[in-house]
């Protein structure tokens, strides 16, 4: 009867009958990280949570890479003159192609190997199957697969970094990219194989939501995280093969010529433009979404309060995915498309944000009344509502389109997306880490530090990006590496800011490193969250579950007592709701 | 342009001087494009005002120790929700509404405007003038020397403004008041875009299309002019100025000015100017590839194959033919080729210059 | 401690539901050597096994709904080129690969039943089949493929008009015969203007500009007489190109992106076709060690899931390609 004498073979755990007493008390068996402690058994597993934590790993140890290089970018912004670049390259030109190559490393290691892959593939195999209850996702060996093809992808980057780097942009834009002597064949295989990754772990997602929730969790039954990243799995697995192809084109374009993307060769540089948007507008919301499934379980849990209007927040995770398949064209309002079909993308883009500011009102309301523990993980939450507002709403400058005529290609849109993509995906992210970070590891990290590093990059986030939106739409174009003097200042406001994050970051790499060796042993519910991963201990066995968790409403969050002595959220009740 | 539908704002379109927000506006389009981008900004403001109010004061009302109970476990309110969603939707409708009239209006050049060509390579302007044939350059060399000269303090202000007027005569686009001007965008080799912060345009420039914007400046003076498509190691130097003259009558005469020869030049170099300004350029290659006419490179001395009035015949390319072929282009018409050559009125002394281009260019 | 109270509620909860799970799927039987670890049962385990599938599958399709629309934007945009390219593809040759590929597919469905009913010889048999048919497929890739090669109609750059010249220019001698001939008595000054569109079109250098320039006049009724005349050239084996590969439409302007789609497409799919047959060899093998039976066969199902897209995509391709008027 016993379901966890389906064990794998070579795993030490053959039974887990000792599963009904208490985690607290007594050790209740291995965790899954101490279950086997071999190499192998890290490399070759295919634990959802071990892969989890190794993407983690990689994910942060990229986001650090992508970070030099945007501390290299603003500090070289600091004054108009060549100032950091003549370190490195006696030529003026030179310097300035080092610049380029800076911006450009920049913006796809943050893009493709930090934001796409941060919250679905690190978070969510992490908490994904605990959430449904469930031992792993559906196809254990396809996500091993998925993570060594992100590796592969990250070592075609950092080839990149070594071969003299690529200067494109991270749009790869034709002609340009057909024609710069860089790297950009290396960098664009990167990109295609970790396209592929990105779709291995969709494709996982969907089967495993479809196929693996357990008895008694209907649709409207899940975490909202999983309606995020279910969401999100569909644009992941319908997006990026456009991607693929096109990628694959570039190089034959760029290797044999063929004629489909450069003019010389009797091809159309815009054509490159709007497939390659068909997939990277998508891709900005598989950054979002599941940073919204975050932010939906942040904010409900630790303002200990059922979120407000479940159903619509569900919905328009659906909603804003299907959206995004029909607005890229808003990228090329100034490329010469024709004019109706801007009028055509300029009404759609607005059908976009009416689901997420639903979104944002439904957050605060979820605020109201609750019982708001203001600890790091929510102070990150409420960051993000805030964060996110100004990213949405100055989206609405640039879908308007005789504003956006004026912005587009200029700082402003600079700092919109870095709102949207760090402000708010990276910052879901981050929370999510403080969030799943007791039941990953087992630990509680510390507070006070947690408090003021967030506080940090909050600072420093708003004195970086808010001058940029200043001297954007006063008509400063991106992607430069000297600008007239009058911009001056408020480069030199953002560079200052970009080093208060940075100090922000390095302070929560800190007491996040230091919890692990000497950090408070955590709770199995340190928050009070009803979702299936508090009902484990943390952290959780390697099959997940002693015994097979039935399914509870997860916002039901008022039957739990807290135990200030083991800071231990229980339940009250044992009637539950099964 | 009327702003009948926000009278509040009025103050915002009307000002003339740079904001803290956008740069002074001066063309036609700027105060419709200010008058939305402050209706945006306003909707922004209140939004995002009121979302931080709820925040810091629900953060300061419900902070509760760990442990404490919500005081309730309400998760729907239809009126509210109605509203959060109705209220969005009417707005947003209202912003693509004004976006898209203000857009159409950019989009469409009336008839009667004046065009000029702008062509972009990497890294420089040139600006091409079809009234008379003048091709001027975008000098953004001289304009970044002018401005590291400011910064480094080699240069005074003055003497930089005194410089900046003296590069303008030959140089940067120029346009009179008031007059519709239409910009036919191209590139050569990658994409860029034409950005005139102070005007509100821009359009990108893609090879082997030709793109279009127009707008009518409305204060004269000088205003910057960019590139805002990434084009490389030079992007941030593609940086030129638009001179927007008082009067059509200056502006005729700078162009006269611009458009005349420095005749001081080899004669191959002004030919080359010719070929440019004349538009010999669009069929006639100097690489050796065929374009609608034959190509320059080692015609001159070879021998053409043509038709005169149906008869076949053949000559030998040298100055005769060419001063014949310039002059009545469709009396001889080379083998292989359509017979579409315009007439184009050239001076004997630009013919000269021509032909010893032709010449330069090998046999 | 209430907490343990809860998992145990919760566990008690689970016994009784996993147990009522188990009943309705696993008959009796719940230890398939088949079923993996975190799936409760065979049949979730297959159908998880499906989906996931038919999702890939759908990825498939718009890898290649991308290159699809790529055709179409340049169909749309010029619709010369692809008369034009069409000419040089066989129809003959890729009417007898899509009878290939529809016969595989049908072998395919026949594995996949016989694998329902677990009779070892016969999947044995029918994926045999399949492969061969795959096998023949790209043999058939192989002729057309090292054809165009030899012709010089490589996509990108290295594409050469020599020998596509060489053959215009003897289509041009054979039509200015046929008109010459239509038209005997007149001296040539008497109509100079119905000769003088073949000149030029014989003219034609590799870059020509915008299409049609010269060959406005008469084009549908030369077509048609030369449908007629040109399709056995007075000494065929003086060209390098087939006869009926003369092409009888004029040249397009960067006439080589034609090529660039076609072998893109058919590349793309002649990789898949690879893939397939790769899937074959791995089927057999399974069949071979006993691994598929009666009670396990969603590797044969999925296999031939994947088999009738390739095939499907490949009818697809035919008439897009081979068959534009």
């Amino acid at each position: 009867m016993n379901p966890n004498d389906q064990a794998p073979s070579g795993s030490e755990v053959s039974s887990q009958e000792t599963a009904k007493v208490a985690p607290e008390t007594t050790e209740s068996g291995p965790s899954y990280l101490t279950v086997t402690k071999t190499f192998a058994s890290w490399a070759l597993t295919l634990d959802h949570k071990r892969i989890g934590l190794m993407y983690l790993v990689g994910v942060l140890g990229m986001f650090f890479l992508g970070g030099v290089f945007a501390l290299l970018v603003r500090t070289e912004l600091f004054s108009p003159m060549p100032l950091i670049t003549p370190l490195f390259a006696a030529d003026p030109g030179a310097q300035a192609d080092l610049y380029n190559q800076w911006f450009t490393t920049h913006g796809a290691i943050m893009v493709f190997l930090v934001i796409i892959p941060g919250v679905p593939a690190a978070l969510g195999n992490f908490v994904l199957p605990l959430l449904l209850g469930a031992k792993d996702v559906a196809f254990p060996r396809l996500n091993l697969s998925s993570f060594y093809l992100w590796i592969c992808g990250a070592a075609f980057f950092i080839y990149v970094l070594f071969s003299g780097g690529v200067d494109t942009g991270w749009t790869f834009y034709t002609p340009y990219s057909t024609d710069t002597s860089t790297a950009v064949i290396p960098a664009v295989v990167g990109v295609f194989i970790l396209g592929f990754s990105s779709i291995f772990t969709g494709l996982n997602f969907i089967v495993t939501i479809h196929k693996m929730r357990p008895k008694g969790m209907t649709w409207f039954n899940m975490p909202l995280f999983l309606w995020g990243t279910y969401s999100t799995a569909v644009i992941q697995v319908l997006a990026t093969p456009v991607l693929g192809i096109t990628l694959l084109l570039l190089i034959l374009e760029r290797t044999l010529g063929i004629g489909i993307f450069d003019p010389q060769n009797g091809g159309d540089p815009v054509l490159y433009q709007h497939f390659f948007w068909f997939y990277s507008h998508p891709a900005v919301y598989i950054m979002i979404i599941p940073a919204m499934g975050v932010i939906s379980e942040i904010i409900s849990v630790h303002s200990h309060k059922r979120i407000f209007g479940y159903r619509y927040i569900g919905y328009s995770s659906v909603a804003i995915a299907i959206f995004s398949f029909i607005v890229w064209g808003h990228h090329m309002f100034t490329s010469g498309q024709s004019t109706v079909m801007n009028i055509i993308f300029s009404g759609i883009t607005f059908s976009v944000g009416i689901p997420s500011a639903i979104k944002v009102f439904n957050w605060i309301a979820t605020m109201y009344k609750g019982s708001l523990t203001l600890n790091t993980t929510m102070l990150y939450g409420i960051a993000f509502i805030f964060l996110f507002t100004i990213g949405g709403l100055t989206g609405l400058f640039l879908g308007v389109l005789s504003i956006d005529t004026h912005l587009h290609d200029t700082y402003f849109v600079v700092a919109h997306f870095h709102y949207v993509m760090m402000g708010s995906a990276l910052i879901a992210f981050i929370g999510g880490l403080h969030h799943w970070w007791p039941k990953m590891t087992g630990k509680m990290f510390s507070e006070f530090w947690g408090r003021i590093a967030c506080t940090l990059v909050f600072i420093g986030f708003n004195l970086t990006f808010i001058p940029q939106f200043v001297m954007g739409s006063l008509g400063m174009p991106r992607r430069y590496y000297t600008y007239q003097d009058k911009f001056e200042i408020y480069h030199q406001l953002s560079t200052v800011g970009a080093y208060v994050m940075a100090v922000g970051f390095f302070m929560t790499a800190f007491y996040l490193l230091q919890s692990l060796a000497s950090g408070k042993k955590a709770p199995s519910n340190p928050w009070g969250g009803n979702s299936l991963e508090w009902h484990t201990p943390s952290p959780p066995p390697l099959e997940n579950f002693h015994g097979v968790p039935s399914a509870t409403d997860p916002y039901e969050l008022d039957h739990f007592d807290y135990d200030p002595v083991t800071g231990n959220y229980s339940s009250r009740t044992t009637a539950g709701s099964a | 342009m009327m702003h009948f539908f926000n009278p509040l704002l009025s103050h915002w379109a009307t000002q003339t001087g740079p904001s803290f927000w956008l740069p002074a506006p001066v063309s036609n389009f700027a105060d419709t494009v200010d008058g939305d981008f402050y209706f945006v900004y306003w909707v922004s403001i209140f939004f995002l005002v009121l979302i931080t109010a709820l925040l810091v004061i629900f953060m300061m009302k419900f902070k509760a120790p760990e442990g404490q109970k919500a005081t309730s476990q309400n998760d729907h309110n239809l009126i509210l929700e109605v509203a959060w969603t109705g209220i969005p939707v009417i707005l947003s409708f209202m912003m693509f509404w004004y976006g898209y009239k203000g857009y159409v209006a950019m989009a469409t050049a009336p008839s009667n405007a004046m065009t000029v060509t702008a062509e972009a390579s990497r890294w420089l302007w040139n600006f091409t003038y079809p009234t008379n044939g003048a091709v001027v350059p975008g000098a953004s060399e001289d304009f970044n020397e002018i401005r590291m000269g400011v910064r480094d303090g080699s240069l005074t202000p003055e003497a930089a403004a005194e410089r900046e007027s003296k590069v303008l005569e030959k140089a940067g686009l120029h346009v009179p008041v008031n007059t519709p001007v239409k910009i036919k965008v191209m590139a050569t080799d990658v994409l860029h875009s034409l950005f005139i912060p102070a005007f509100r345009v821009k359009k990108d420039c893609v090879p082997g299309r030709i793109g279009e914007l127009w707008f009518e400046a409305t204060e004269p003076g000088v205003y910057d002019l960019l590139c805002t498509e990434y084009c490389g190691q030079g992007h941030s130097l593609m940086h030129s100025k638009v001179v927007v003259h008082e009067s059509q009558e200056s502006f005729e005469k700078w162009l006269e000015v611009a458009a005349s020869y420095d005749e001081t030049l080899p004669f191959e170099q002004l030919g080359e100017i010719v070929w440019k300004r004349k538009g010999c350029v669009s069929c006639h290659s100097l690489d050796g590839s065929n374009k609608v006419g034959p190509t320059w490179q080692g015609a001159f001395g070879s021998l053409r194959q043509y038709t005169e009035n149906g008869v076949a015949g053949s000559t030998t390319v040298d100055e005769a033919y060419i001063e014949e072929s310039i002059r009545y282009p469709m009396k001889k018409i080379a083998d292989g080729y359509p017979g579409q050559m315009p007439v184009v009125k050239l001076t004997d002394k630009e013919i000269l210059w021509v032909t010893e281009f032709i010449k330069s260019l090998g046999k | 401690m209430s907490g343990d109270a809860h998992q145990d509620n919760s566990e008690g909860a689970a016994e009784t539901h996993h147990g009522g799970h188990g009943e309705g799927h696993d008959h009796g039987h719940g230890h398939s050597p088949h079923l993996a670890h975190h799936f409760d049962s065979l049949d979730q385990q297959f159908e998880a096994g499906k989906l996931g599938m038919w999702l890939f599958l759908a990825t498939e399709v718009l890898l290649f709904g991308g290159l699809f629309v790529f055709y179409t934007v340049y169909k749309a945009n010029h619709p010369d080129l692809f008369e034009w390219g069409s000419q040089f593809l066989d129809k003959r040759w890729g009417a007898t690969n899509t009878m290939v590929l529809l016969f595989s597919s049908l072998t395919m469905a026949m594995a996949v039943r016989e694998a329902q009913l677990g009779r070892k010889n016969r999947i044995l048999f029918y994926l045999a089949v399949t492969f061969i048919c795959g096998l023949g497929f790209m043999g058939i890739k192989y002729l057309e493929y090292s054809k165009k090669f030899h012709e010089g109609l490589f996509p990108g750059k290295s594409f050469s008009y020599a020998t596509v010249d060489a053959a215009e220019q003897e289509r041009a001698r054979i039509e200015r015969e046929s008109l010459d001939s239509l038209i005997p008595p007149k001296a040539p000054e008497a109509n100079p203007k119905e000769i003088e569109p073949i000149a030029k079109t014989q003219a034609k250098g590799p870059a020509l500009p915008p299409t049609g320039l010269a060959v406005n006049m008469g084009k549908d009724e030369m077509k048609a007489k030369l449908k007629e005349e040109s399709k056995y050239p007075s000494n065929p084996d003086e060209l390098y190109i087939a006869p009926y590969h003369v092409p009888t439409v004029p040249r397009p302007e960067n006439a080589h992106v034609f090529f660039s789609i076609y072998f893109c497409l058919t590349g793309l799919h002649g990789i898949h076709v690879l893939i397939g047959m790769a899937v074959m060899v791995w089927l057999m093998w399974l069949v071979m060690k006993d691994k598929i039976g009666k009670e396990f066969f969603t590797p044969v199902d999925l296999g031939g899931l994947y088999w009738h897209l390739v095939d499907l995509i490949w009818i697809y391709l035919f008439p897009l390609l081979y068959l534009v008027e």
